[in-house]
């Protein structure tokens, strides 16, 4: 036996010197110090995927990868409020109706949905069933109070954890000094009800900042349909000079950093994923459709006939269906107030959708099978979002976009485009023989609630983050492995 | 005991890349250890491979070598954007050769031959940052060759053999299944195929040789081979196991060498090989499953030479002292370059010995060191690239028996 372990013992002689070495390569931090370092954001700081905050999602957000990097170049301690027990695994949504009841619900997951024509799939819904915790924790500084694992921070330590990222926040919020009662997200590590994430990221006294914000600033009025939501879009200008006075405040020390721009949100496979023309038709269906609307369709060509309406908005307004894929009906809001002349009732303001609109991925499938969404009744309003509204969206990010970058070049900055980096991965990224895009599932880098990155994706964005850092500081962070992250499942 | 002493070369019979592509220049011993050139010379029975035109001016009626290689080596990557080094973990590769060759008459000689030109065992381990690319390969080709050679003077001699190739492939890959992880596909497949090569020696001088010699292209194709894939378990029904064709074309060589006897001690020998690498442009797993996506890998590899030099040392009647260098150039452009054939430019370095304690029986030993030049490229088609590096060191022994 000992003899025969010899031989195997054999090549290892022949390999001595047989070893080939390579220069160490040089990295280091350049002109940037990541002594103490503060990541201030939104969800895309925080980690949040598949509709909720989790311990996975936490530990391998964007700064919690950057600071692992830094490390490697002289980088200091960096920590996290993560989120432990139930809330930790299971993940923390929080809806607000629910949440005020106690109830937090979990990470979407793969389920199985049987749908109102009796169809079985697969899809997203929640990975389990929602689960309570305990309100009390909100004003518990203990953290003790609440089992579940959401209030669990203990604040009598005085402790400033480094990332700063909280679901939810628009660039407004940074300086808003009731928000930590407003978002339980910031709520739960937030020491004191008037403490703004600004003055809290302040405290954390960084060396070098990463400044992620802006996407909530028109991603709401975005995911509930534009202009039906509530939920405006923040000025162009007022974007400008908040983002300048935070930018000026995180570098009033002396700390350098790096700002991200903000992702086409039209780009994002929660508007990508349902096509706009979703409806198949055949046969009967068809003809019974088009005759349903051709009163309807006679109408509006009587006012276009009567140059009430012009031909254009006419051809938007009528009503037809075909064999094959068919676009959605909906109502617009924005075309013109016509009254019938036979019964003095206003003619509902309908048409199809067009080309290059969109529709969100929460519509409702069994609504447009079985409920005639679509084609007999209009799709509601916060479910697409129509021409104007998608000018309206991609306006203000390109808006914000320009002041993001004028504002990192005249502060010598890093200048991150996390912007065109999600173009590359509309188109198809490779990385290591794994080709990243935007389909929703199967590309990768989106989790299942359409908005956010996976866990791959965010380490993508983590490698942009070190790209612009290395070009401004001259410095030479290593990059990350992206394949070594968690895929969804 | 013997079987003690087996078991760890016959479990690594493929053999490692670390000439050109996946071609392995160890076709005998007594060529190795002078940098392995033997085309314009005529060393042995081992002439059936190296130029089967010189058959017939061997000295003995009867000549027979028999002998092989024990490769270690290591091919080592850094990632330059994360700074992680990786290195294979190959296995010992063990290529061997036997050859004889008899004269029937003074003018005709026939012989047989068995080596391994061709073969590449690379294993880069499951987990590292190529995986999608390779994970582990292993590649054989043996070669059988029944040869013919025809003295048509005293001074010239032509032979020609056919190869009769059994050629397989393993290879283990990650396959990207984005939301899902750990998925993997194993190829295998083997199949027969055919060749040939000839040589044209001329002894034109007492003191001066030469040889030209070409090795055919032999296109080893695949057919229905298994592809094994382990996937989760939602994607059963769409990668489902199969079968797939492949083709992997085996270059041809054209050899040029000169021989020079100096005096009765010292001989020299150079030879350029042209090898049309060029053929090689494409790896493509043509899966019959219809929802498999078949698998397209550009190689788009060029023509390479190889340059040899050699000098042996007669230091007595018994003993034969050895030593040479080659350069070998890569085949392989930067931007598709490959971790599953991961070649460098080489240079060797080669020393050998041959020991004949009797008119009849010789040991012949060799000993190479390859340094494969460090060279940053990537295969630009998965965007996956990084600096590369390899070393072999490469021990052989071989027996000749000849009367």
């Amino acid at each position: 036996m000992k003899k025969r372990n010899l031989l195997y013992l054999l090549p290892l002689v022949f390999a001595v010197g047989c070893e080939p070495e390579f220069d160490e390569i040089n990295f280091n931090n350049g002109t940037a110090d990541f002594t103490r370092t503060v990541a201030l954001g939104n969800s895309l700081t925080a980690g949040y995927q598949g509709n909720a905050l989790s311990r996975v999602g936490q530990e391998n957000s964007i700064p919690e990868i950057l600071a692992k990097q830094f490390a490697l170049v002289g980088g200091g301690e960096f920590s996290t409020p993560l989120l432990s027990g139930e809330a930790g695994t299971k993940g923390a949504g929080v809806d607000p109706n629910l949440f005020s009841q106690g109830i937090l619900l979990p990470s979407l997951g793969f389920v199985s949905n049987t749908d109102c024509i009796g169809t079985t799939s697969s899809g997203p819904g929640l990975s389990s069933a929602p689960y309570s915790f305990n309100l009390a924790g909100a004003i518990d500084p203990t953290g003790q109070v609440d089992a579940s694992g959401f209030y669990n921070i203990d604040k009598t330590q005085g402790k400033y954890y480094n990332n700063v990222g909280v679901s939810g926040a628009r660039l407004i919020h940074l300086n808003f000094p009731s928000y930590a009662s407003a978002n339980p997200y910031f709520g739960r590590f937030a020491l004191g009800a008037n403490q703004t994430m600004l003055s809290y990221a302040m405290n954390v006294n960084a060396t070098f900042f990463t400044l992620f914000i802006g996407n909530n600033d028109v991603l709401g009025y975005a995911t509930s349909g534009g202009d039906e939501g509530g939920d405006a879009i923040t000025d162009a200008a007022t974007f400008a000079a908040l983002y300048a006075q935070t930018v000026d405040s995180l570098t009033k020390n002396g700390a350098k950093g790096a700002v991200s721009n903000i992702p086409s949100i039209t780009s994002i496979p929660y508007f990508n994923t349902v096509p706009a023309n979703a409806i198949p038709l055949s046969g009967p269906n068809t003809a019974l459709l088009n005759a349903a609307y051709a009163n309807y369709n006679a109408l509006i060509e009587g006012y276009r006939a009567a140059t009430v309406i012009t031909d254009e908005e006419a051809a938007l307004r009528t009503i037809s269906f075909a064999d094959g894929a068919n676009y959605m009906l909906t109502s617009d809001p924005n075309l013109s107030a016509l009254t019938n002349p036979t019964n003095g009732q206003p003619v509902p303001k309908l048409r199809q959708l067009k080309a290059g609109e969109l529709v969100t991925l929460t519509l409702p499938q069994d609504s447009l099978k079985c409920a005639g969404w679509g084609t007999q009744k209009p799709v509601p309003g916060q479910f697409v979002l129509l021409k104007h509204e998608i000018e309206n969206i991609d306006n203000a990010v390109n808006s914000y976009n320009s002041s993001i970058k004028s504002i990192a070049d005249a502060k010598g900055l890093a200048f991150v485009d996390a912007n065109s980096k999600l173009k590359e991965v509309q188109s198809g990224l490779k990385f290591n023989g794994t080709t990243f895009t935007t389909e929703y599932v199967r590309g990768g880098s989106f989790s299942l609630d359409g908005v956010h990155p996976t866990t791959r994706g965010y380490a993508i964005i983590a490698n942009t983050f070190i790209e612009a850092i290395n070009k401004a500081y001259n410095a030479n962070v290593p990059q990350v492995n992206v394949n070594n992250y968690p895929t969804l499942f | 005991m013997k079987k003690t002493l087996l078991f760890p070369l016959l479990t690594s019979i493929p053999m490692l890349m670390f000439a050109g592509g996946f071609q392995v220049n160890l076709q005998g011993n007594k060529q190795t250890g002078m940098g392995h050139l033997g085309t314009g010379l005529t060393l042995g029975a081992s002439n059936v491979y190296f130029n089967p035109g010189s058959m017939g001016f061997l000295n003995k009626k009867f000549s027979s070598e028999i002998g092989g290689s024990f490769i270690t080596s290591e091919v080592a990557f850094q990632d330059q954007s994360t700074g992680i080094t990786e290195r294979t973990n190959n296995p010992l590769g063990t290529p061997f050769y036997a050859y004889a060759s008899y004269k029937v008459t003074d003018k005709l000689s026939a012989g047989f031959g068995i080596y391994t030109p061709f073969g590449s065992t690379v294993d880069w381990g499951k987990e590292w940052s190529g995986k999608n690319l390779v994970q582990d390969i292993s590649l054989r080709a043996i070669f059988i060759q029944p040869t013919l050679s025809y003295k048509i003077t005293d001074k010239i001699g032509f032979g020609a053999g056919l190869n009769i190739v059994s050629g397989s492939v393993e290879l283990n890959r990650a396959v990207p299944t984005e939301p899902f992880d750990n998925s993997s596909v194993n190829l295998q497949g083997s199949t027969m195929a055919f060749g040939f090569n000839a040589g044209l020696y001329i002894q034109a001088t007492e003191k001066l040789s030469l040889g030209l010699t070409y090795r055919s292209q032999v296109d080893v194709e695949l057919k229905e081979g298994d592809a094994t894939f382990d996937v989760n378990s939602s994607l059963a029904n769409t990668l489902p196991n199969t079968t797939f064709d492949a083709t992997l074309p085996l270059p041809s060589t054209l050899t040029f060498g000169i021989g020079f006897q100096i005096n009765e001690k010292w001989l020299l020998s150079i030879e350029q090989s042209f090898v049309q690498w060029s053929a090689y442009e494409t790896l493509d797993f043509d899966f019959a499953n219809e929802t498999t996506p078949d698998s397209k890998n550009a190689r788009n590899y060029e023509d390479a030479i190889i340059i040899r030099v050699g000098a042996q040392f007669t230091a007595s009647e018994k003993l034969d002292l050895r030593a040479g260098f080659y350069y070998d150039e890569s085949p392989v452009q930067d931007e598709y370059f490959s971790p599953e054939t991961p070649n460098s430019d080489n240079f060797g370095m080669t020393l050998g010995a041959s020991f004949n304690p009797t008119e009849r029986f010789g040991i012949d030993a060799s000993m190479l060191y390859i340094i494969g030049k460090e060279r940053t490229s990537s295969y630009s088609p998965d965007a996956f690239g990084g600096k590369y590096a390899s070393r072999s060191f490469i021990p052989g022994i071989g027996i000749n028996y000849n009367f």
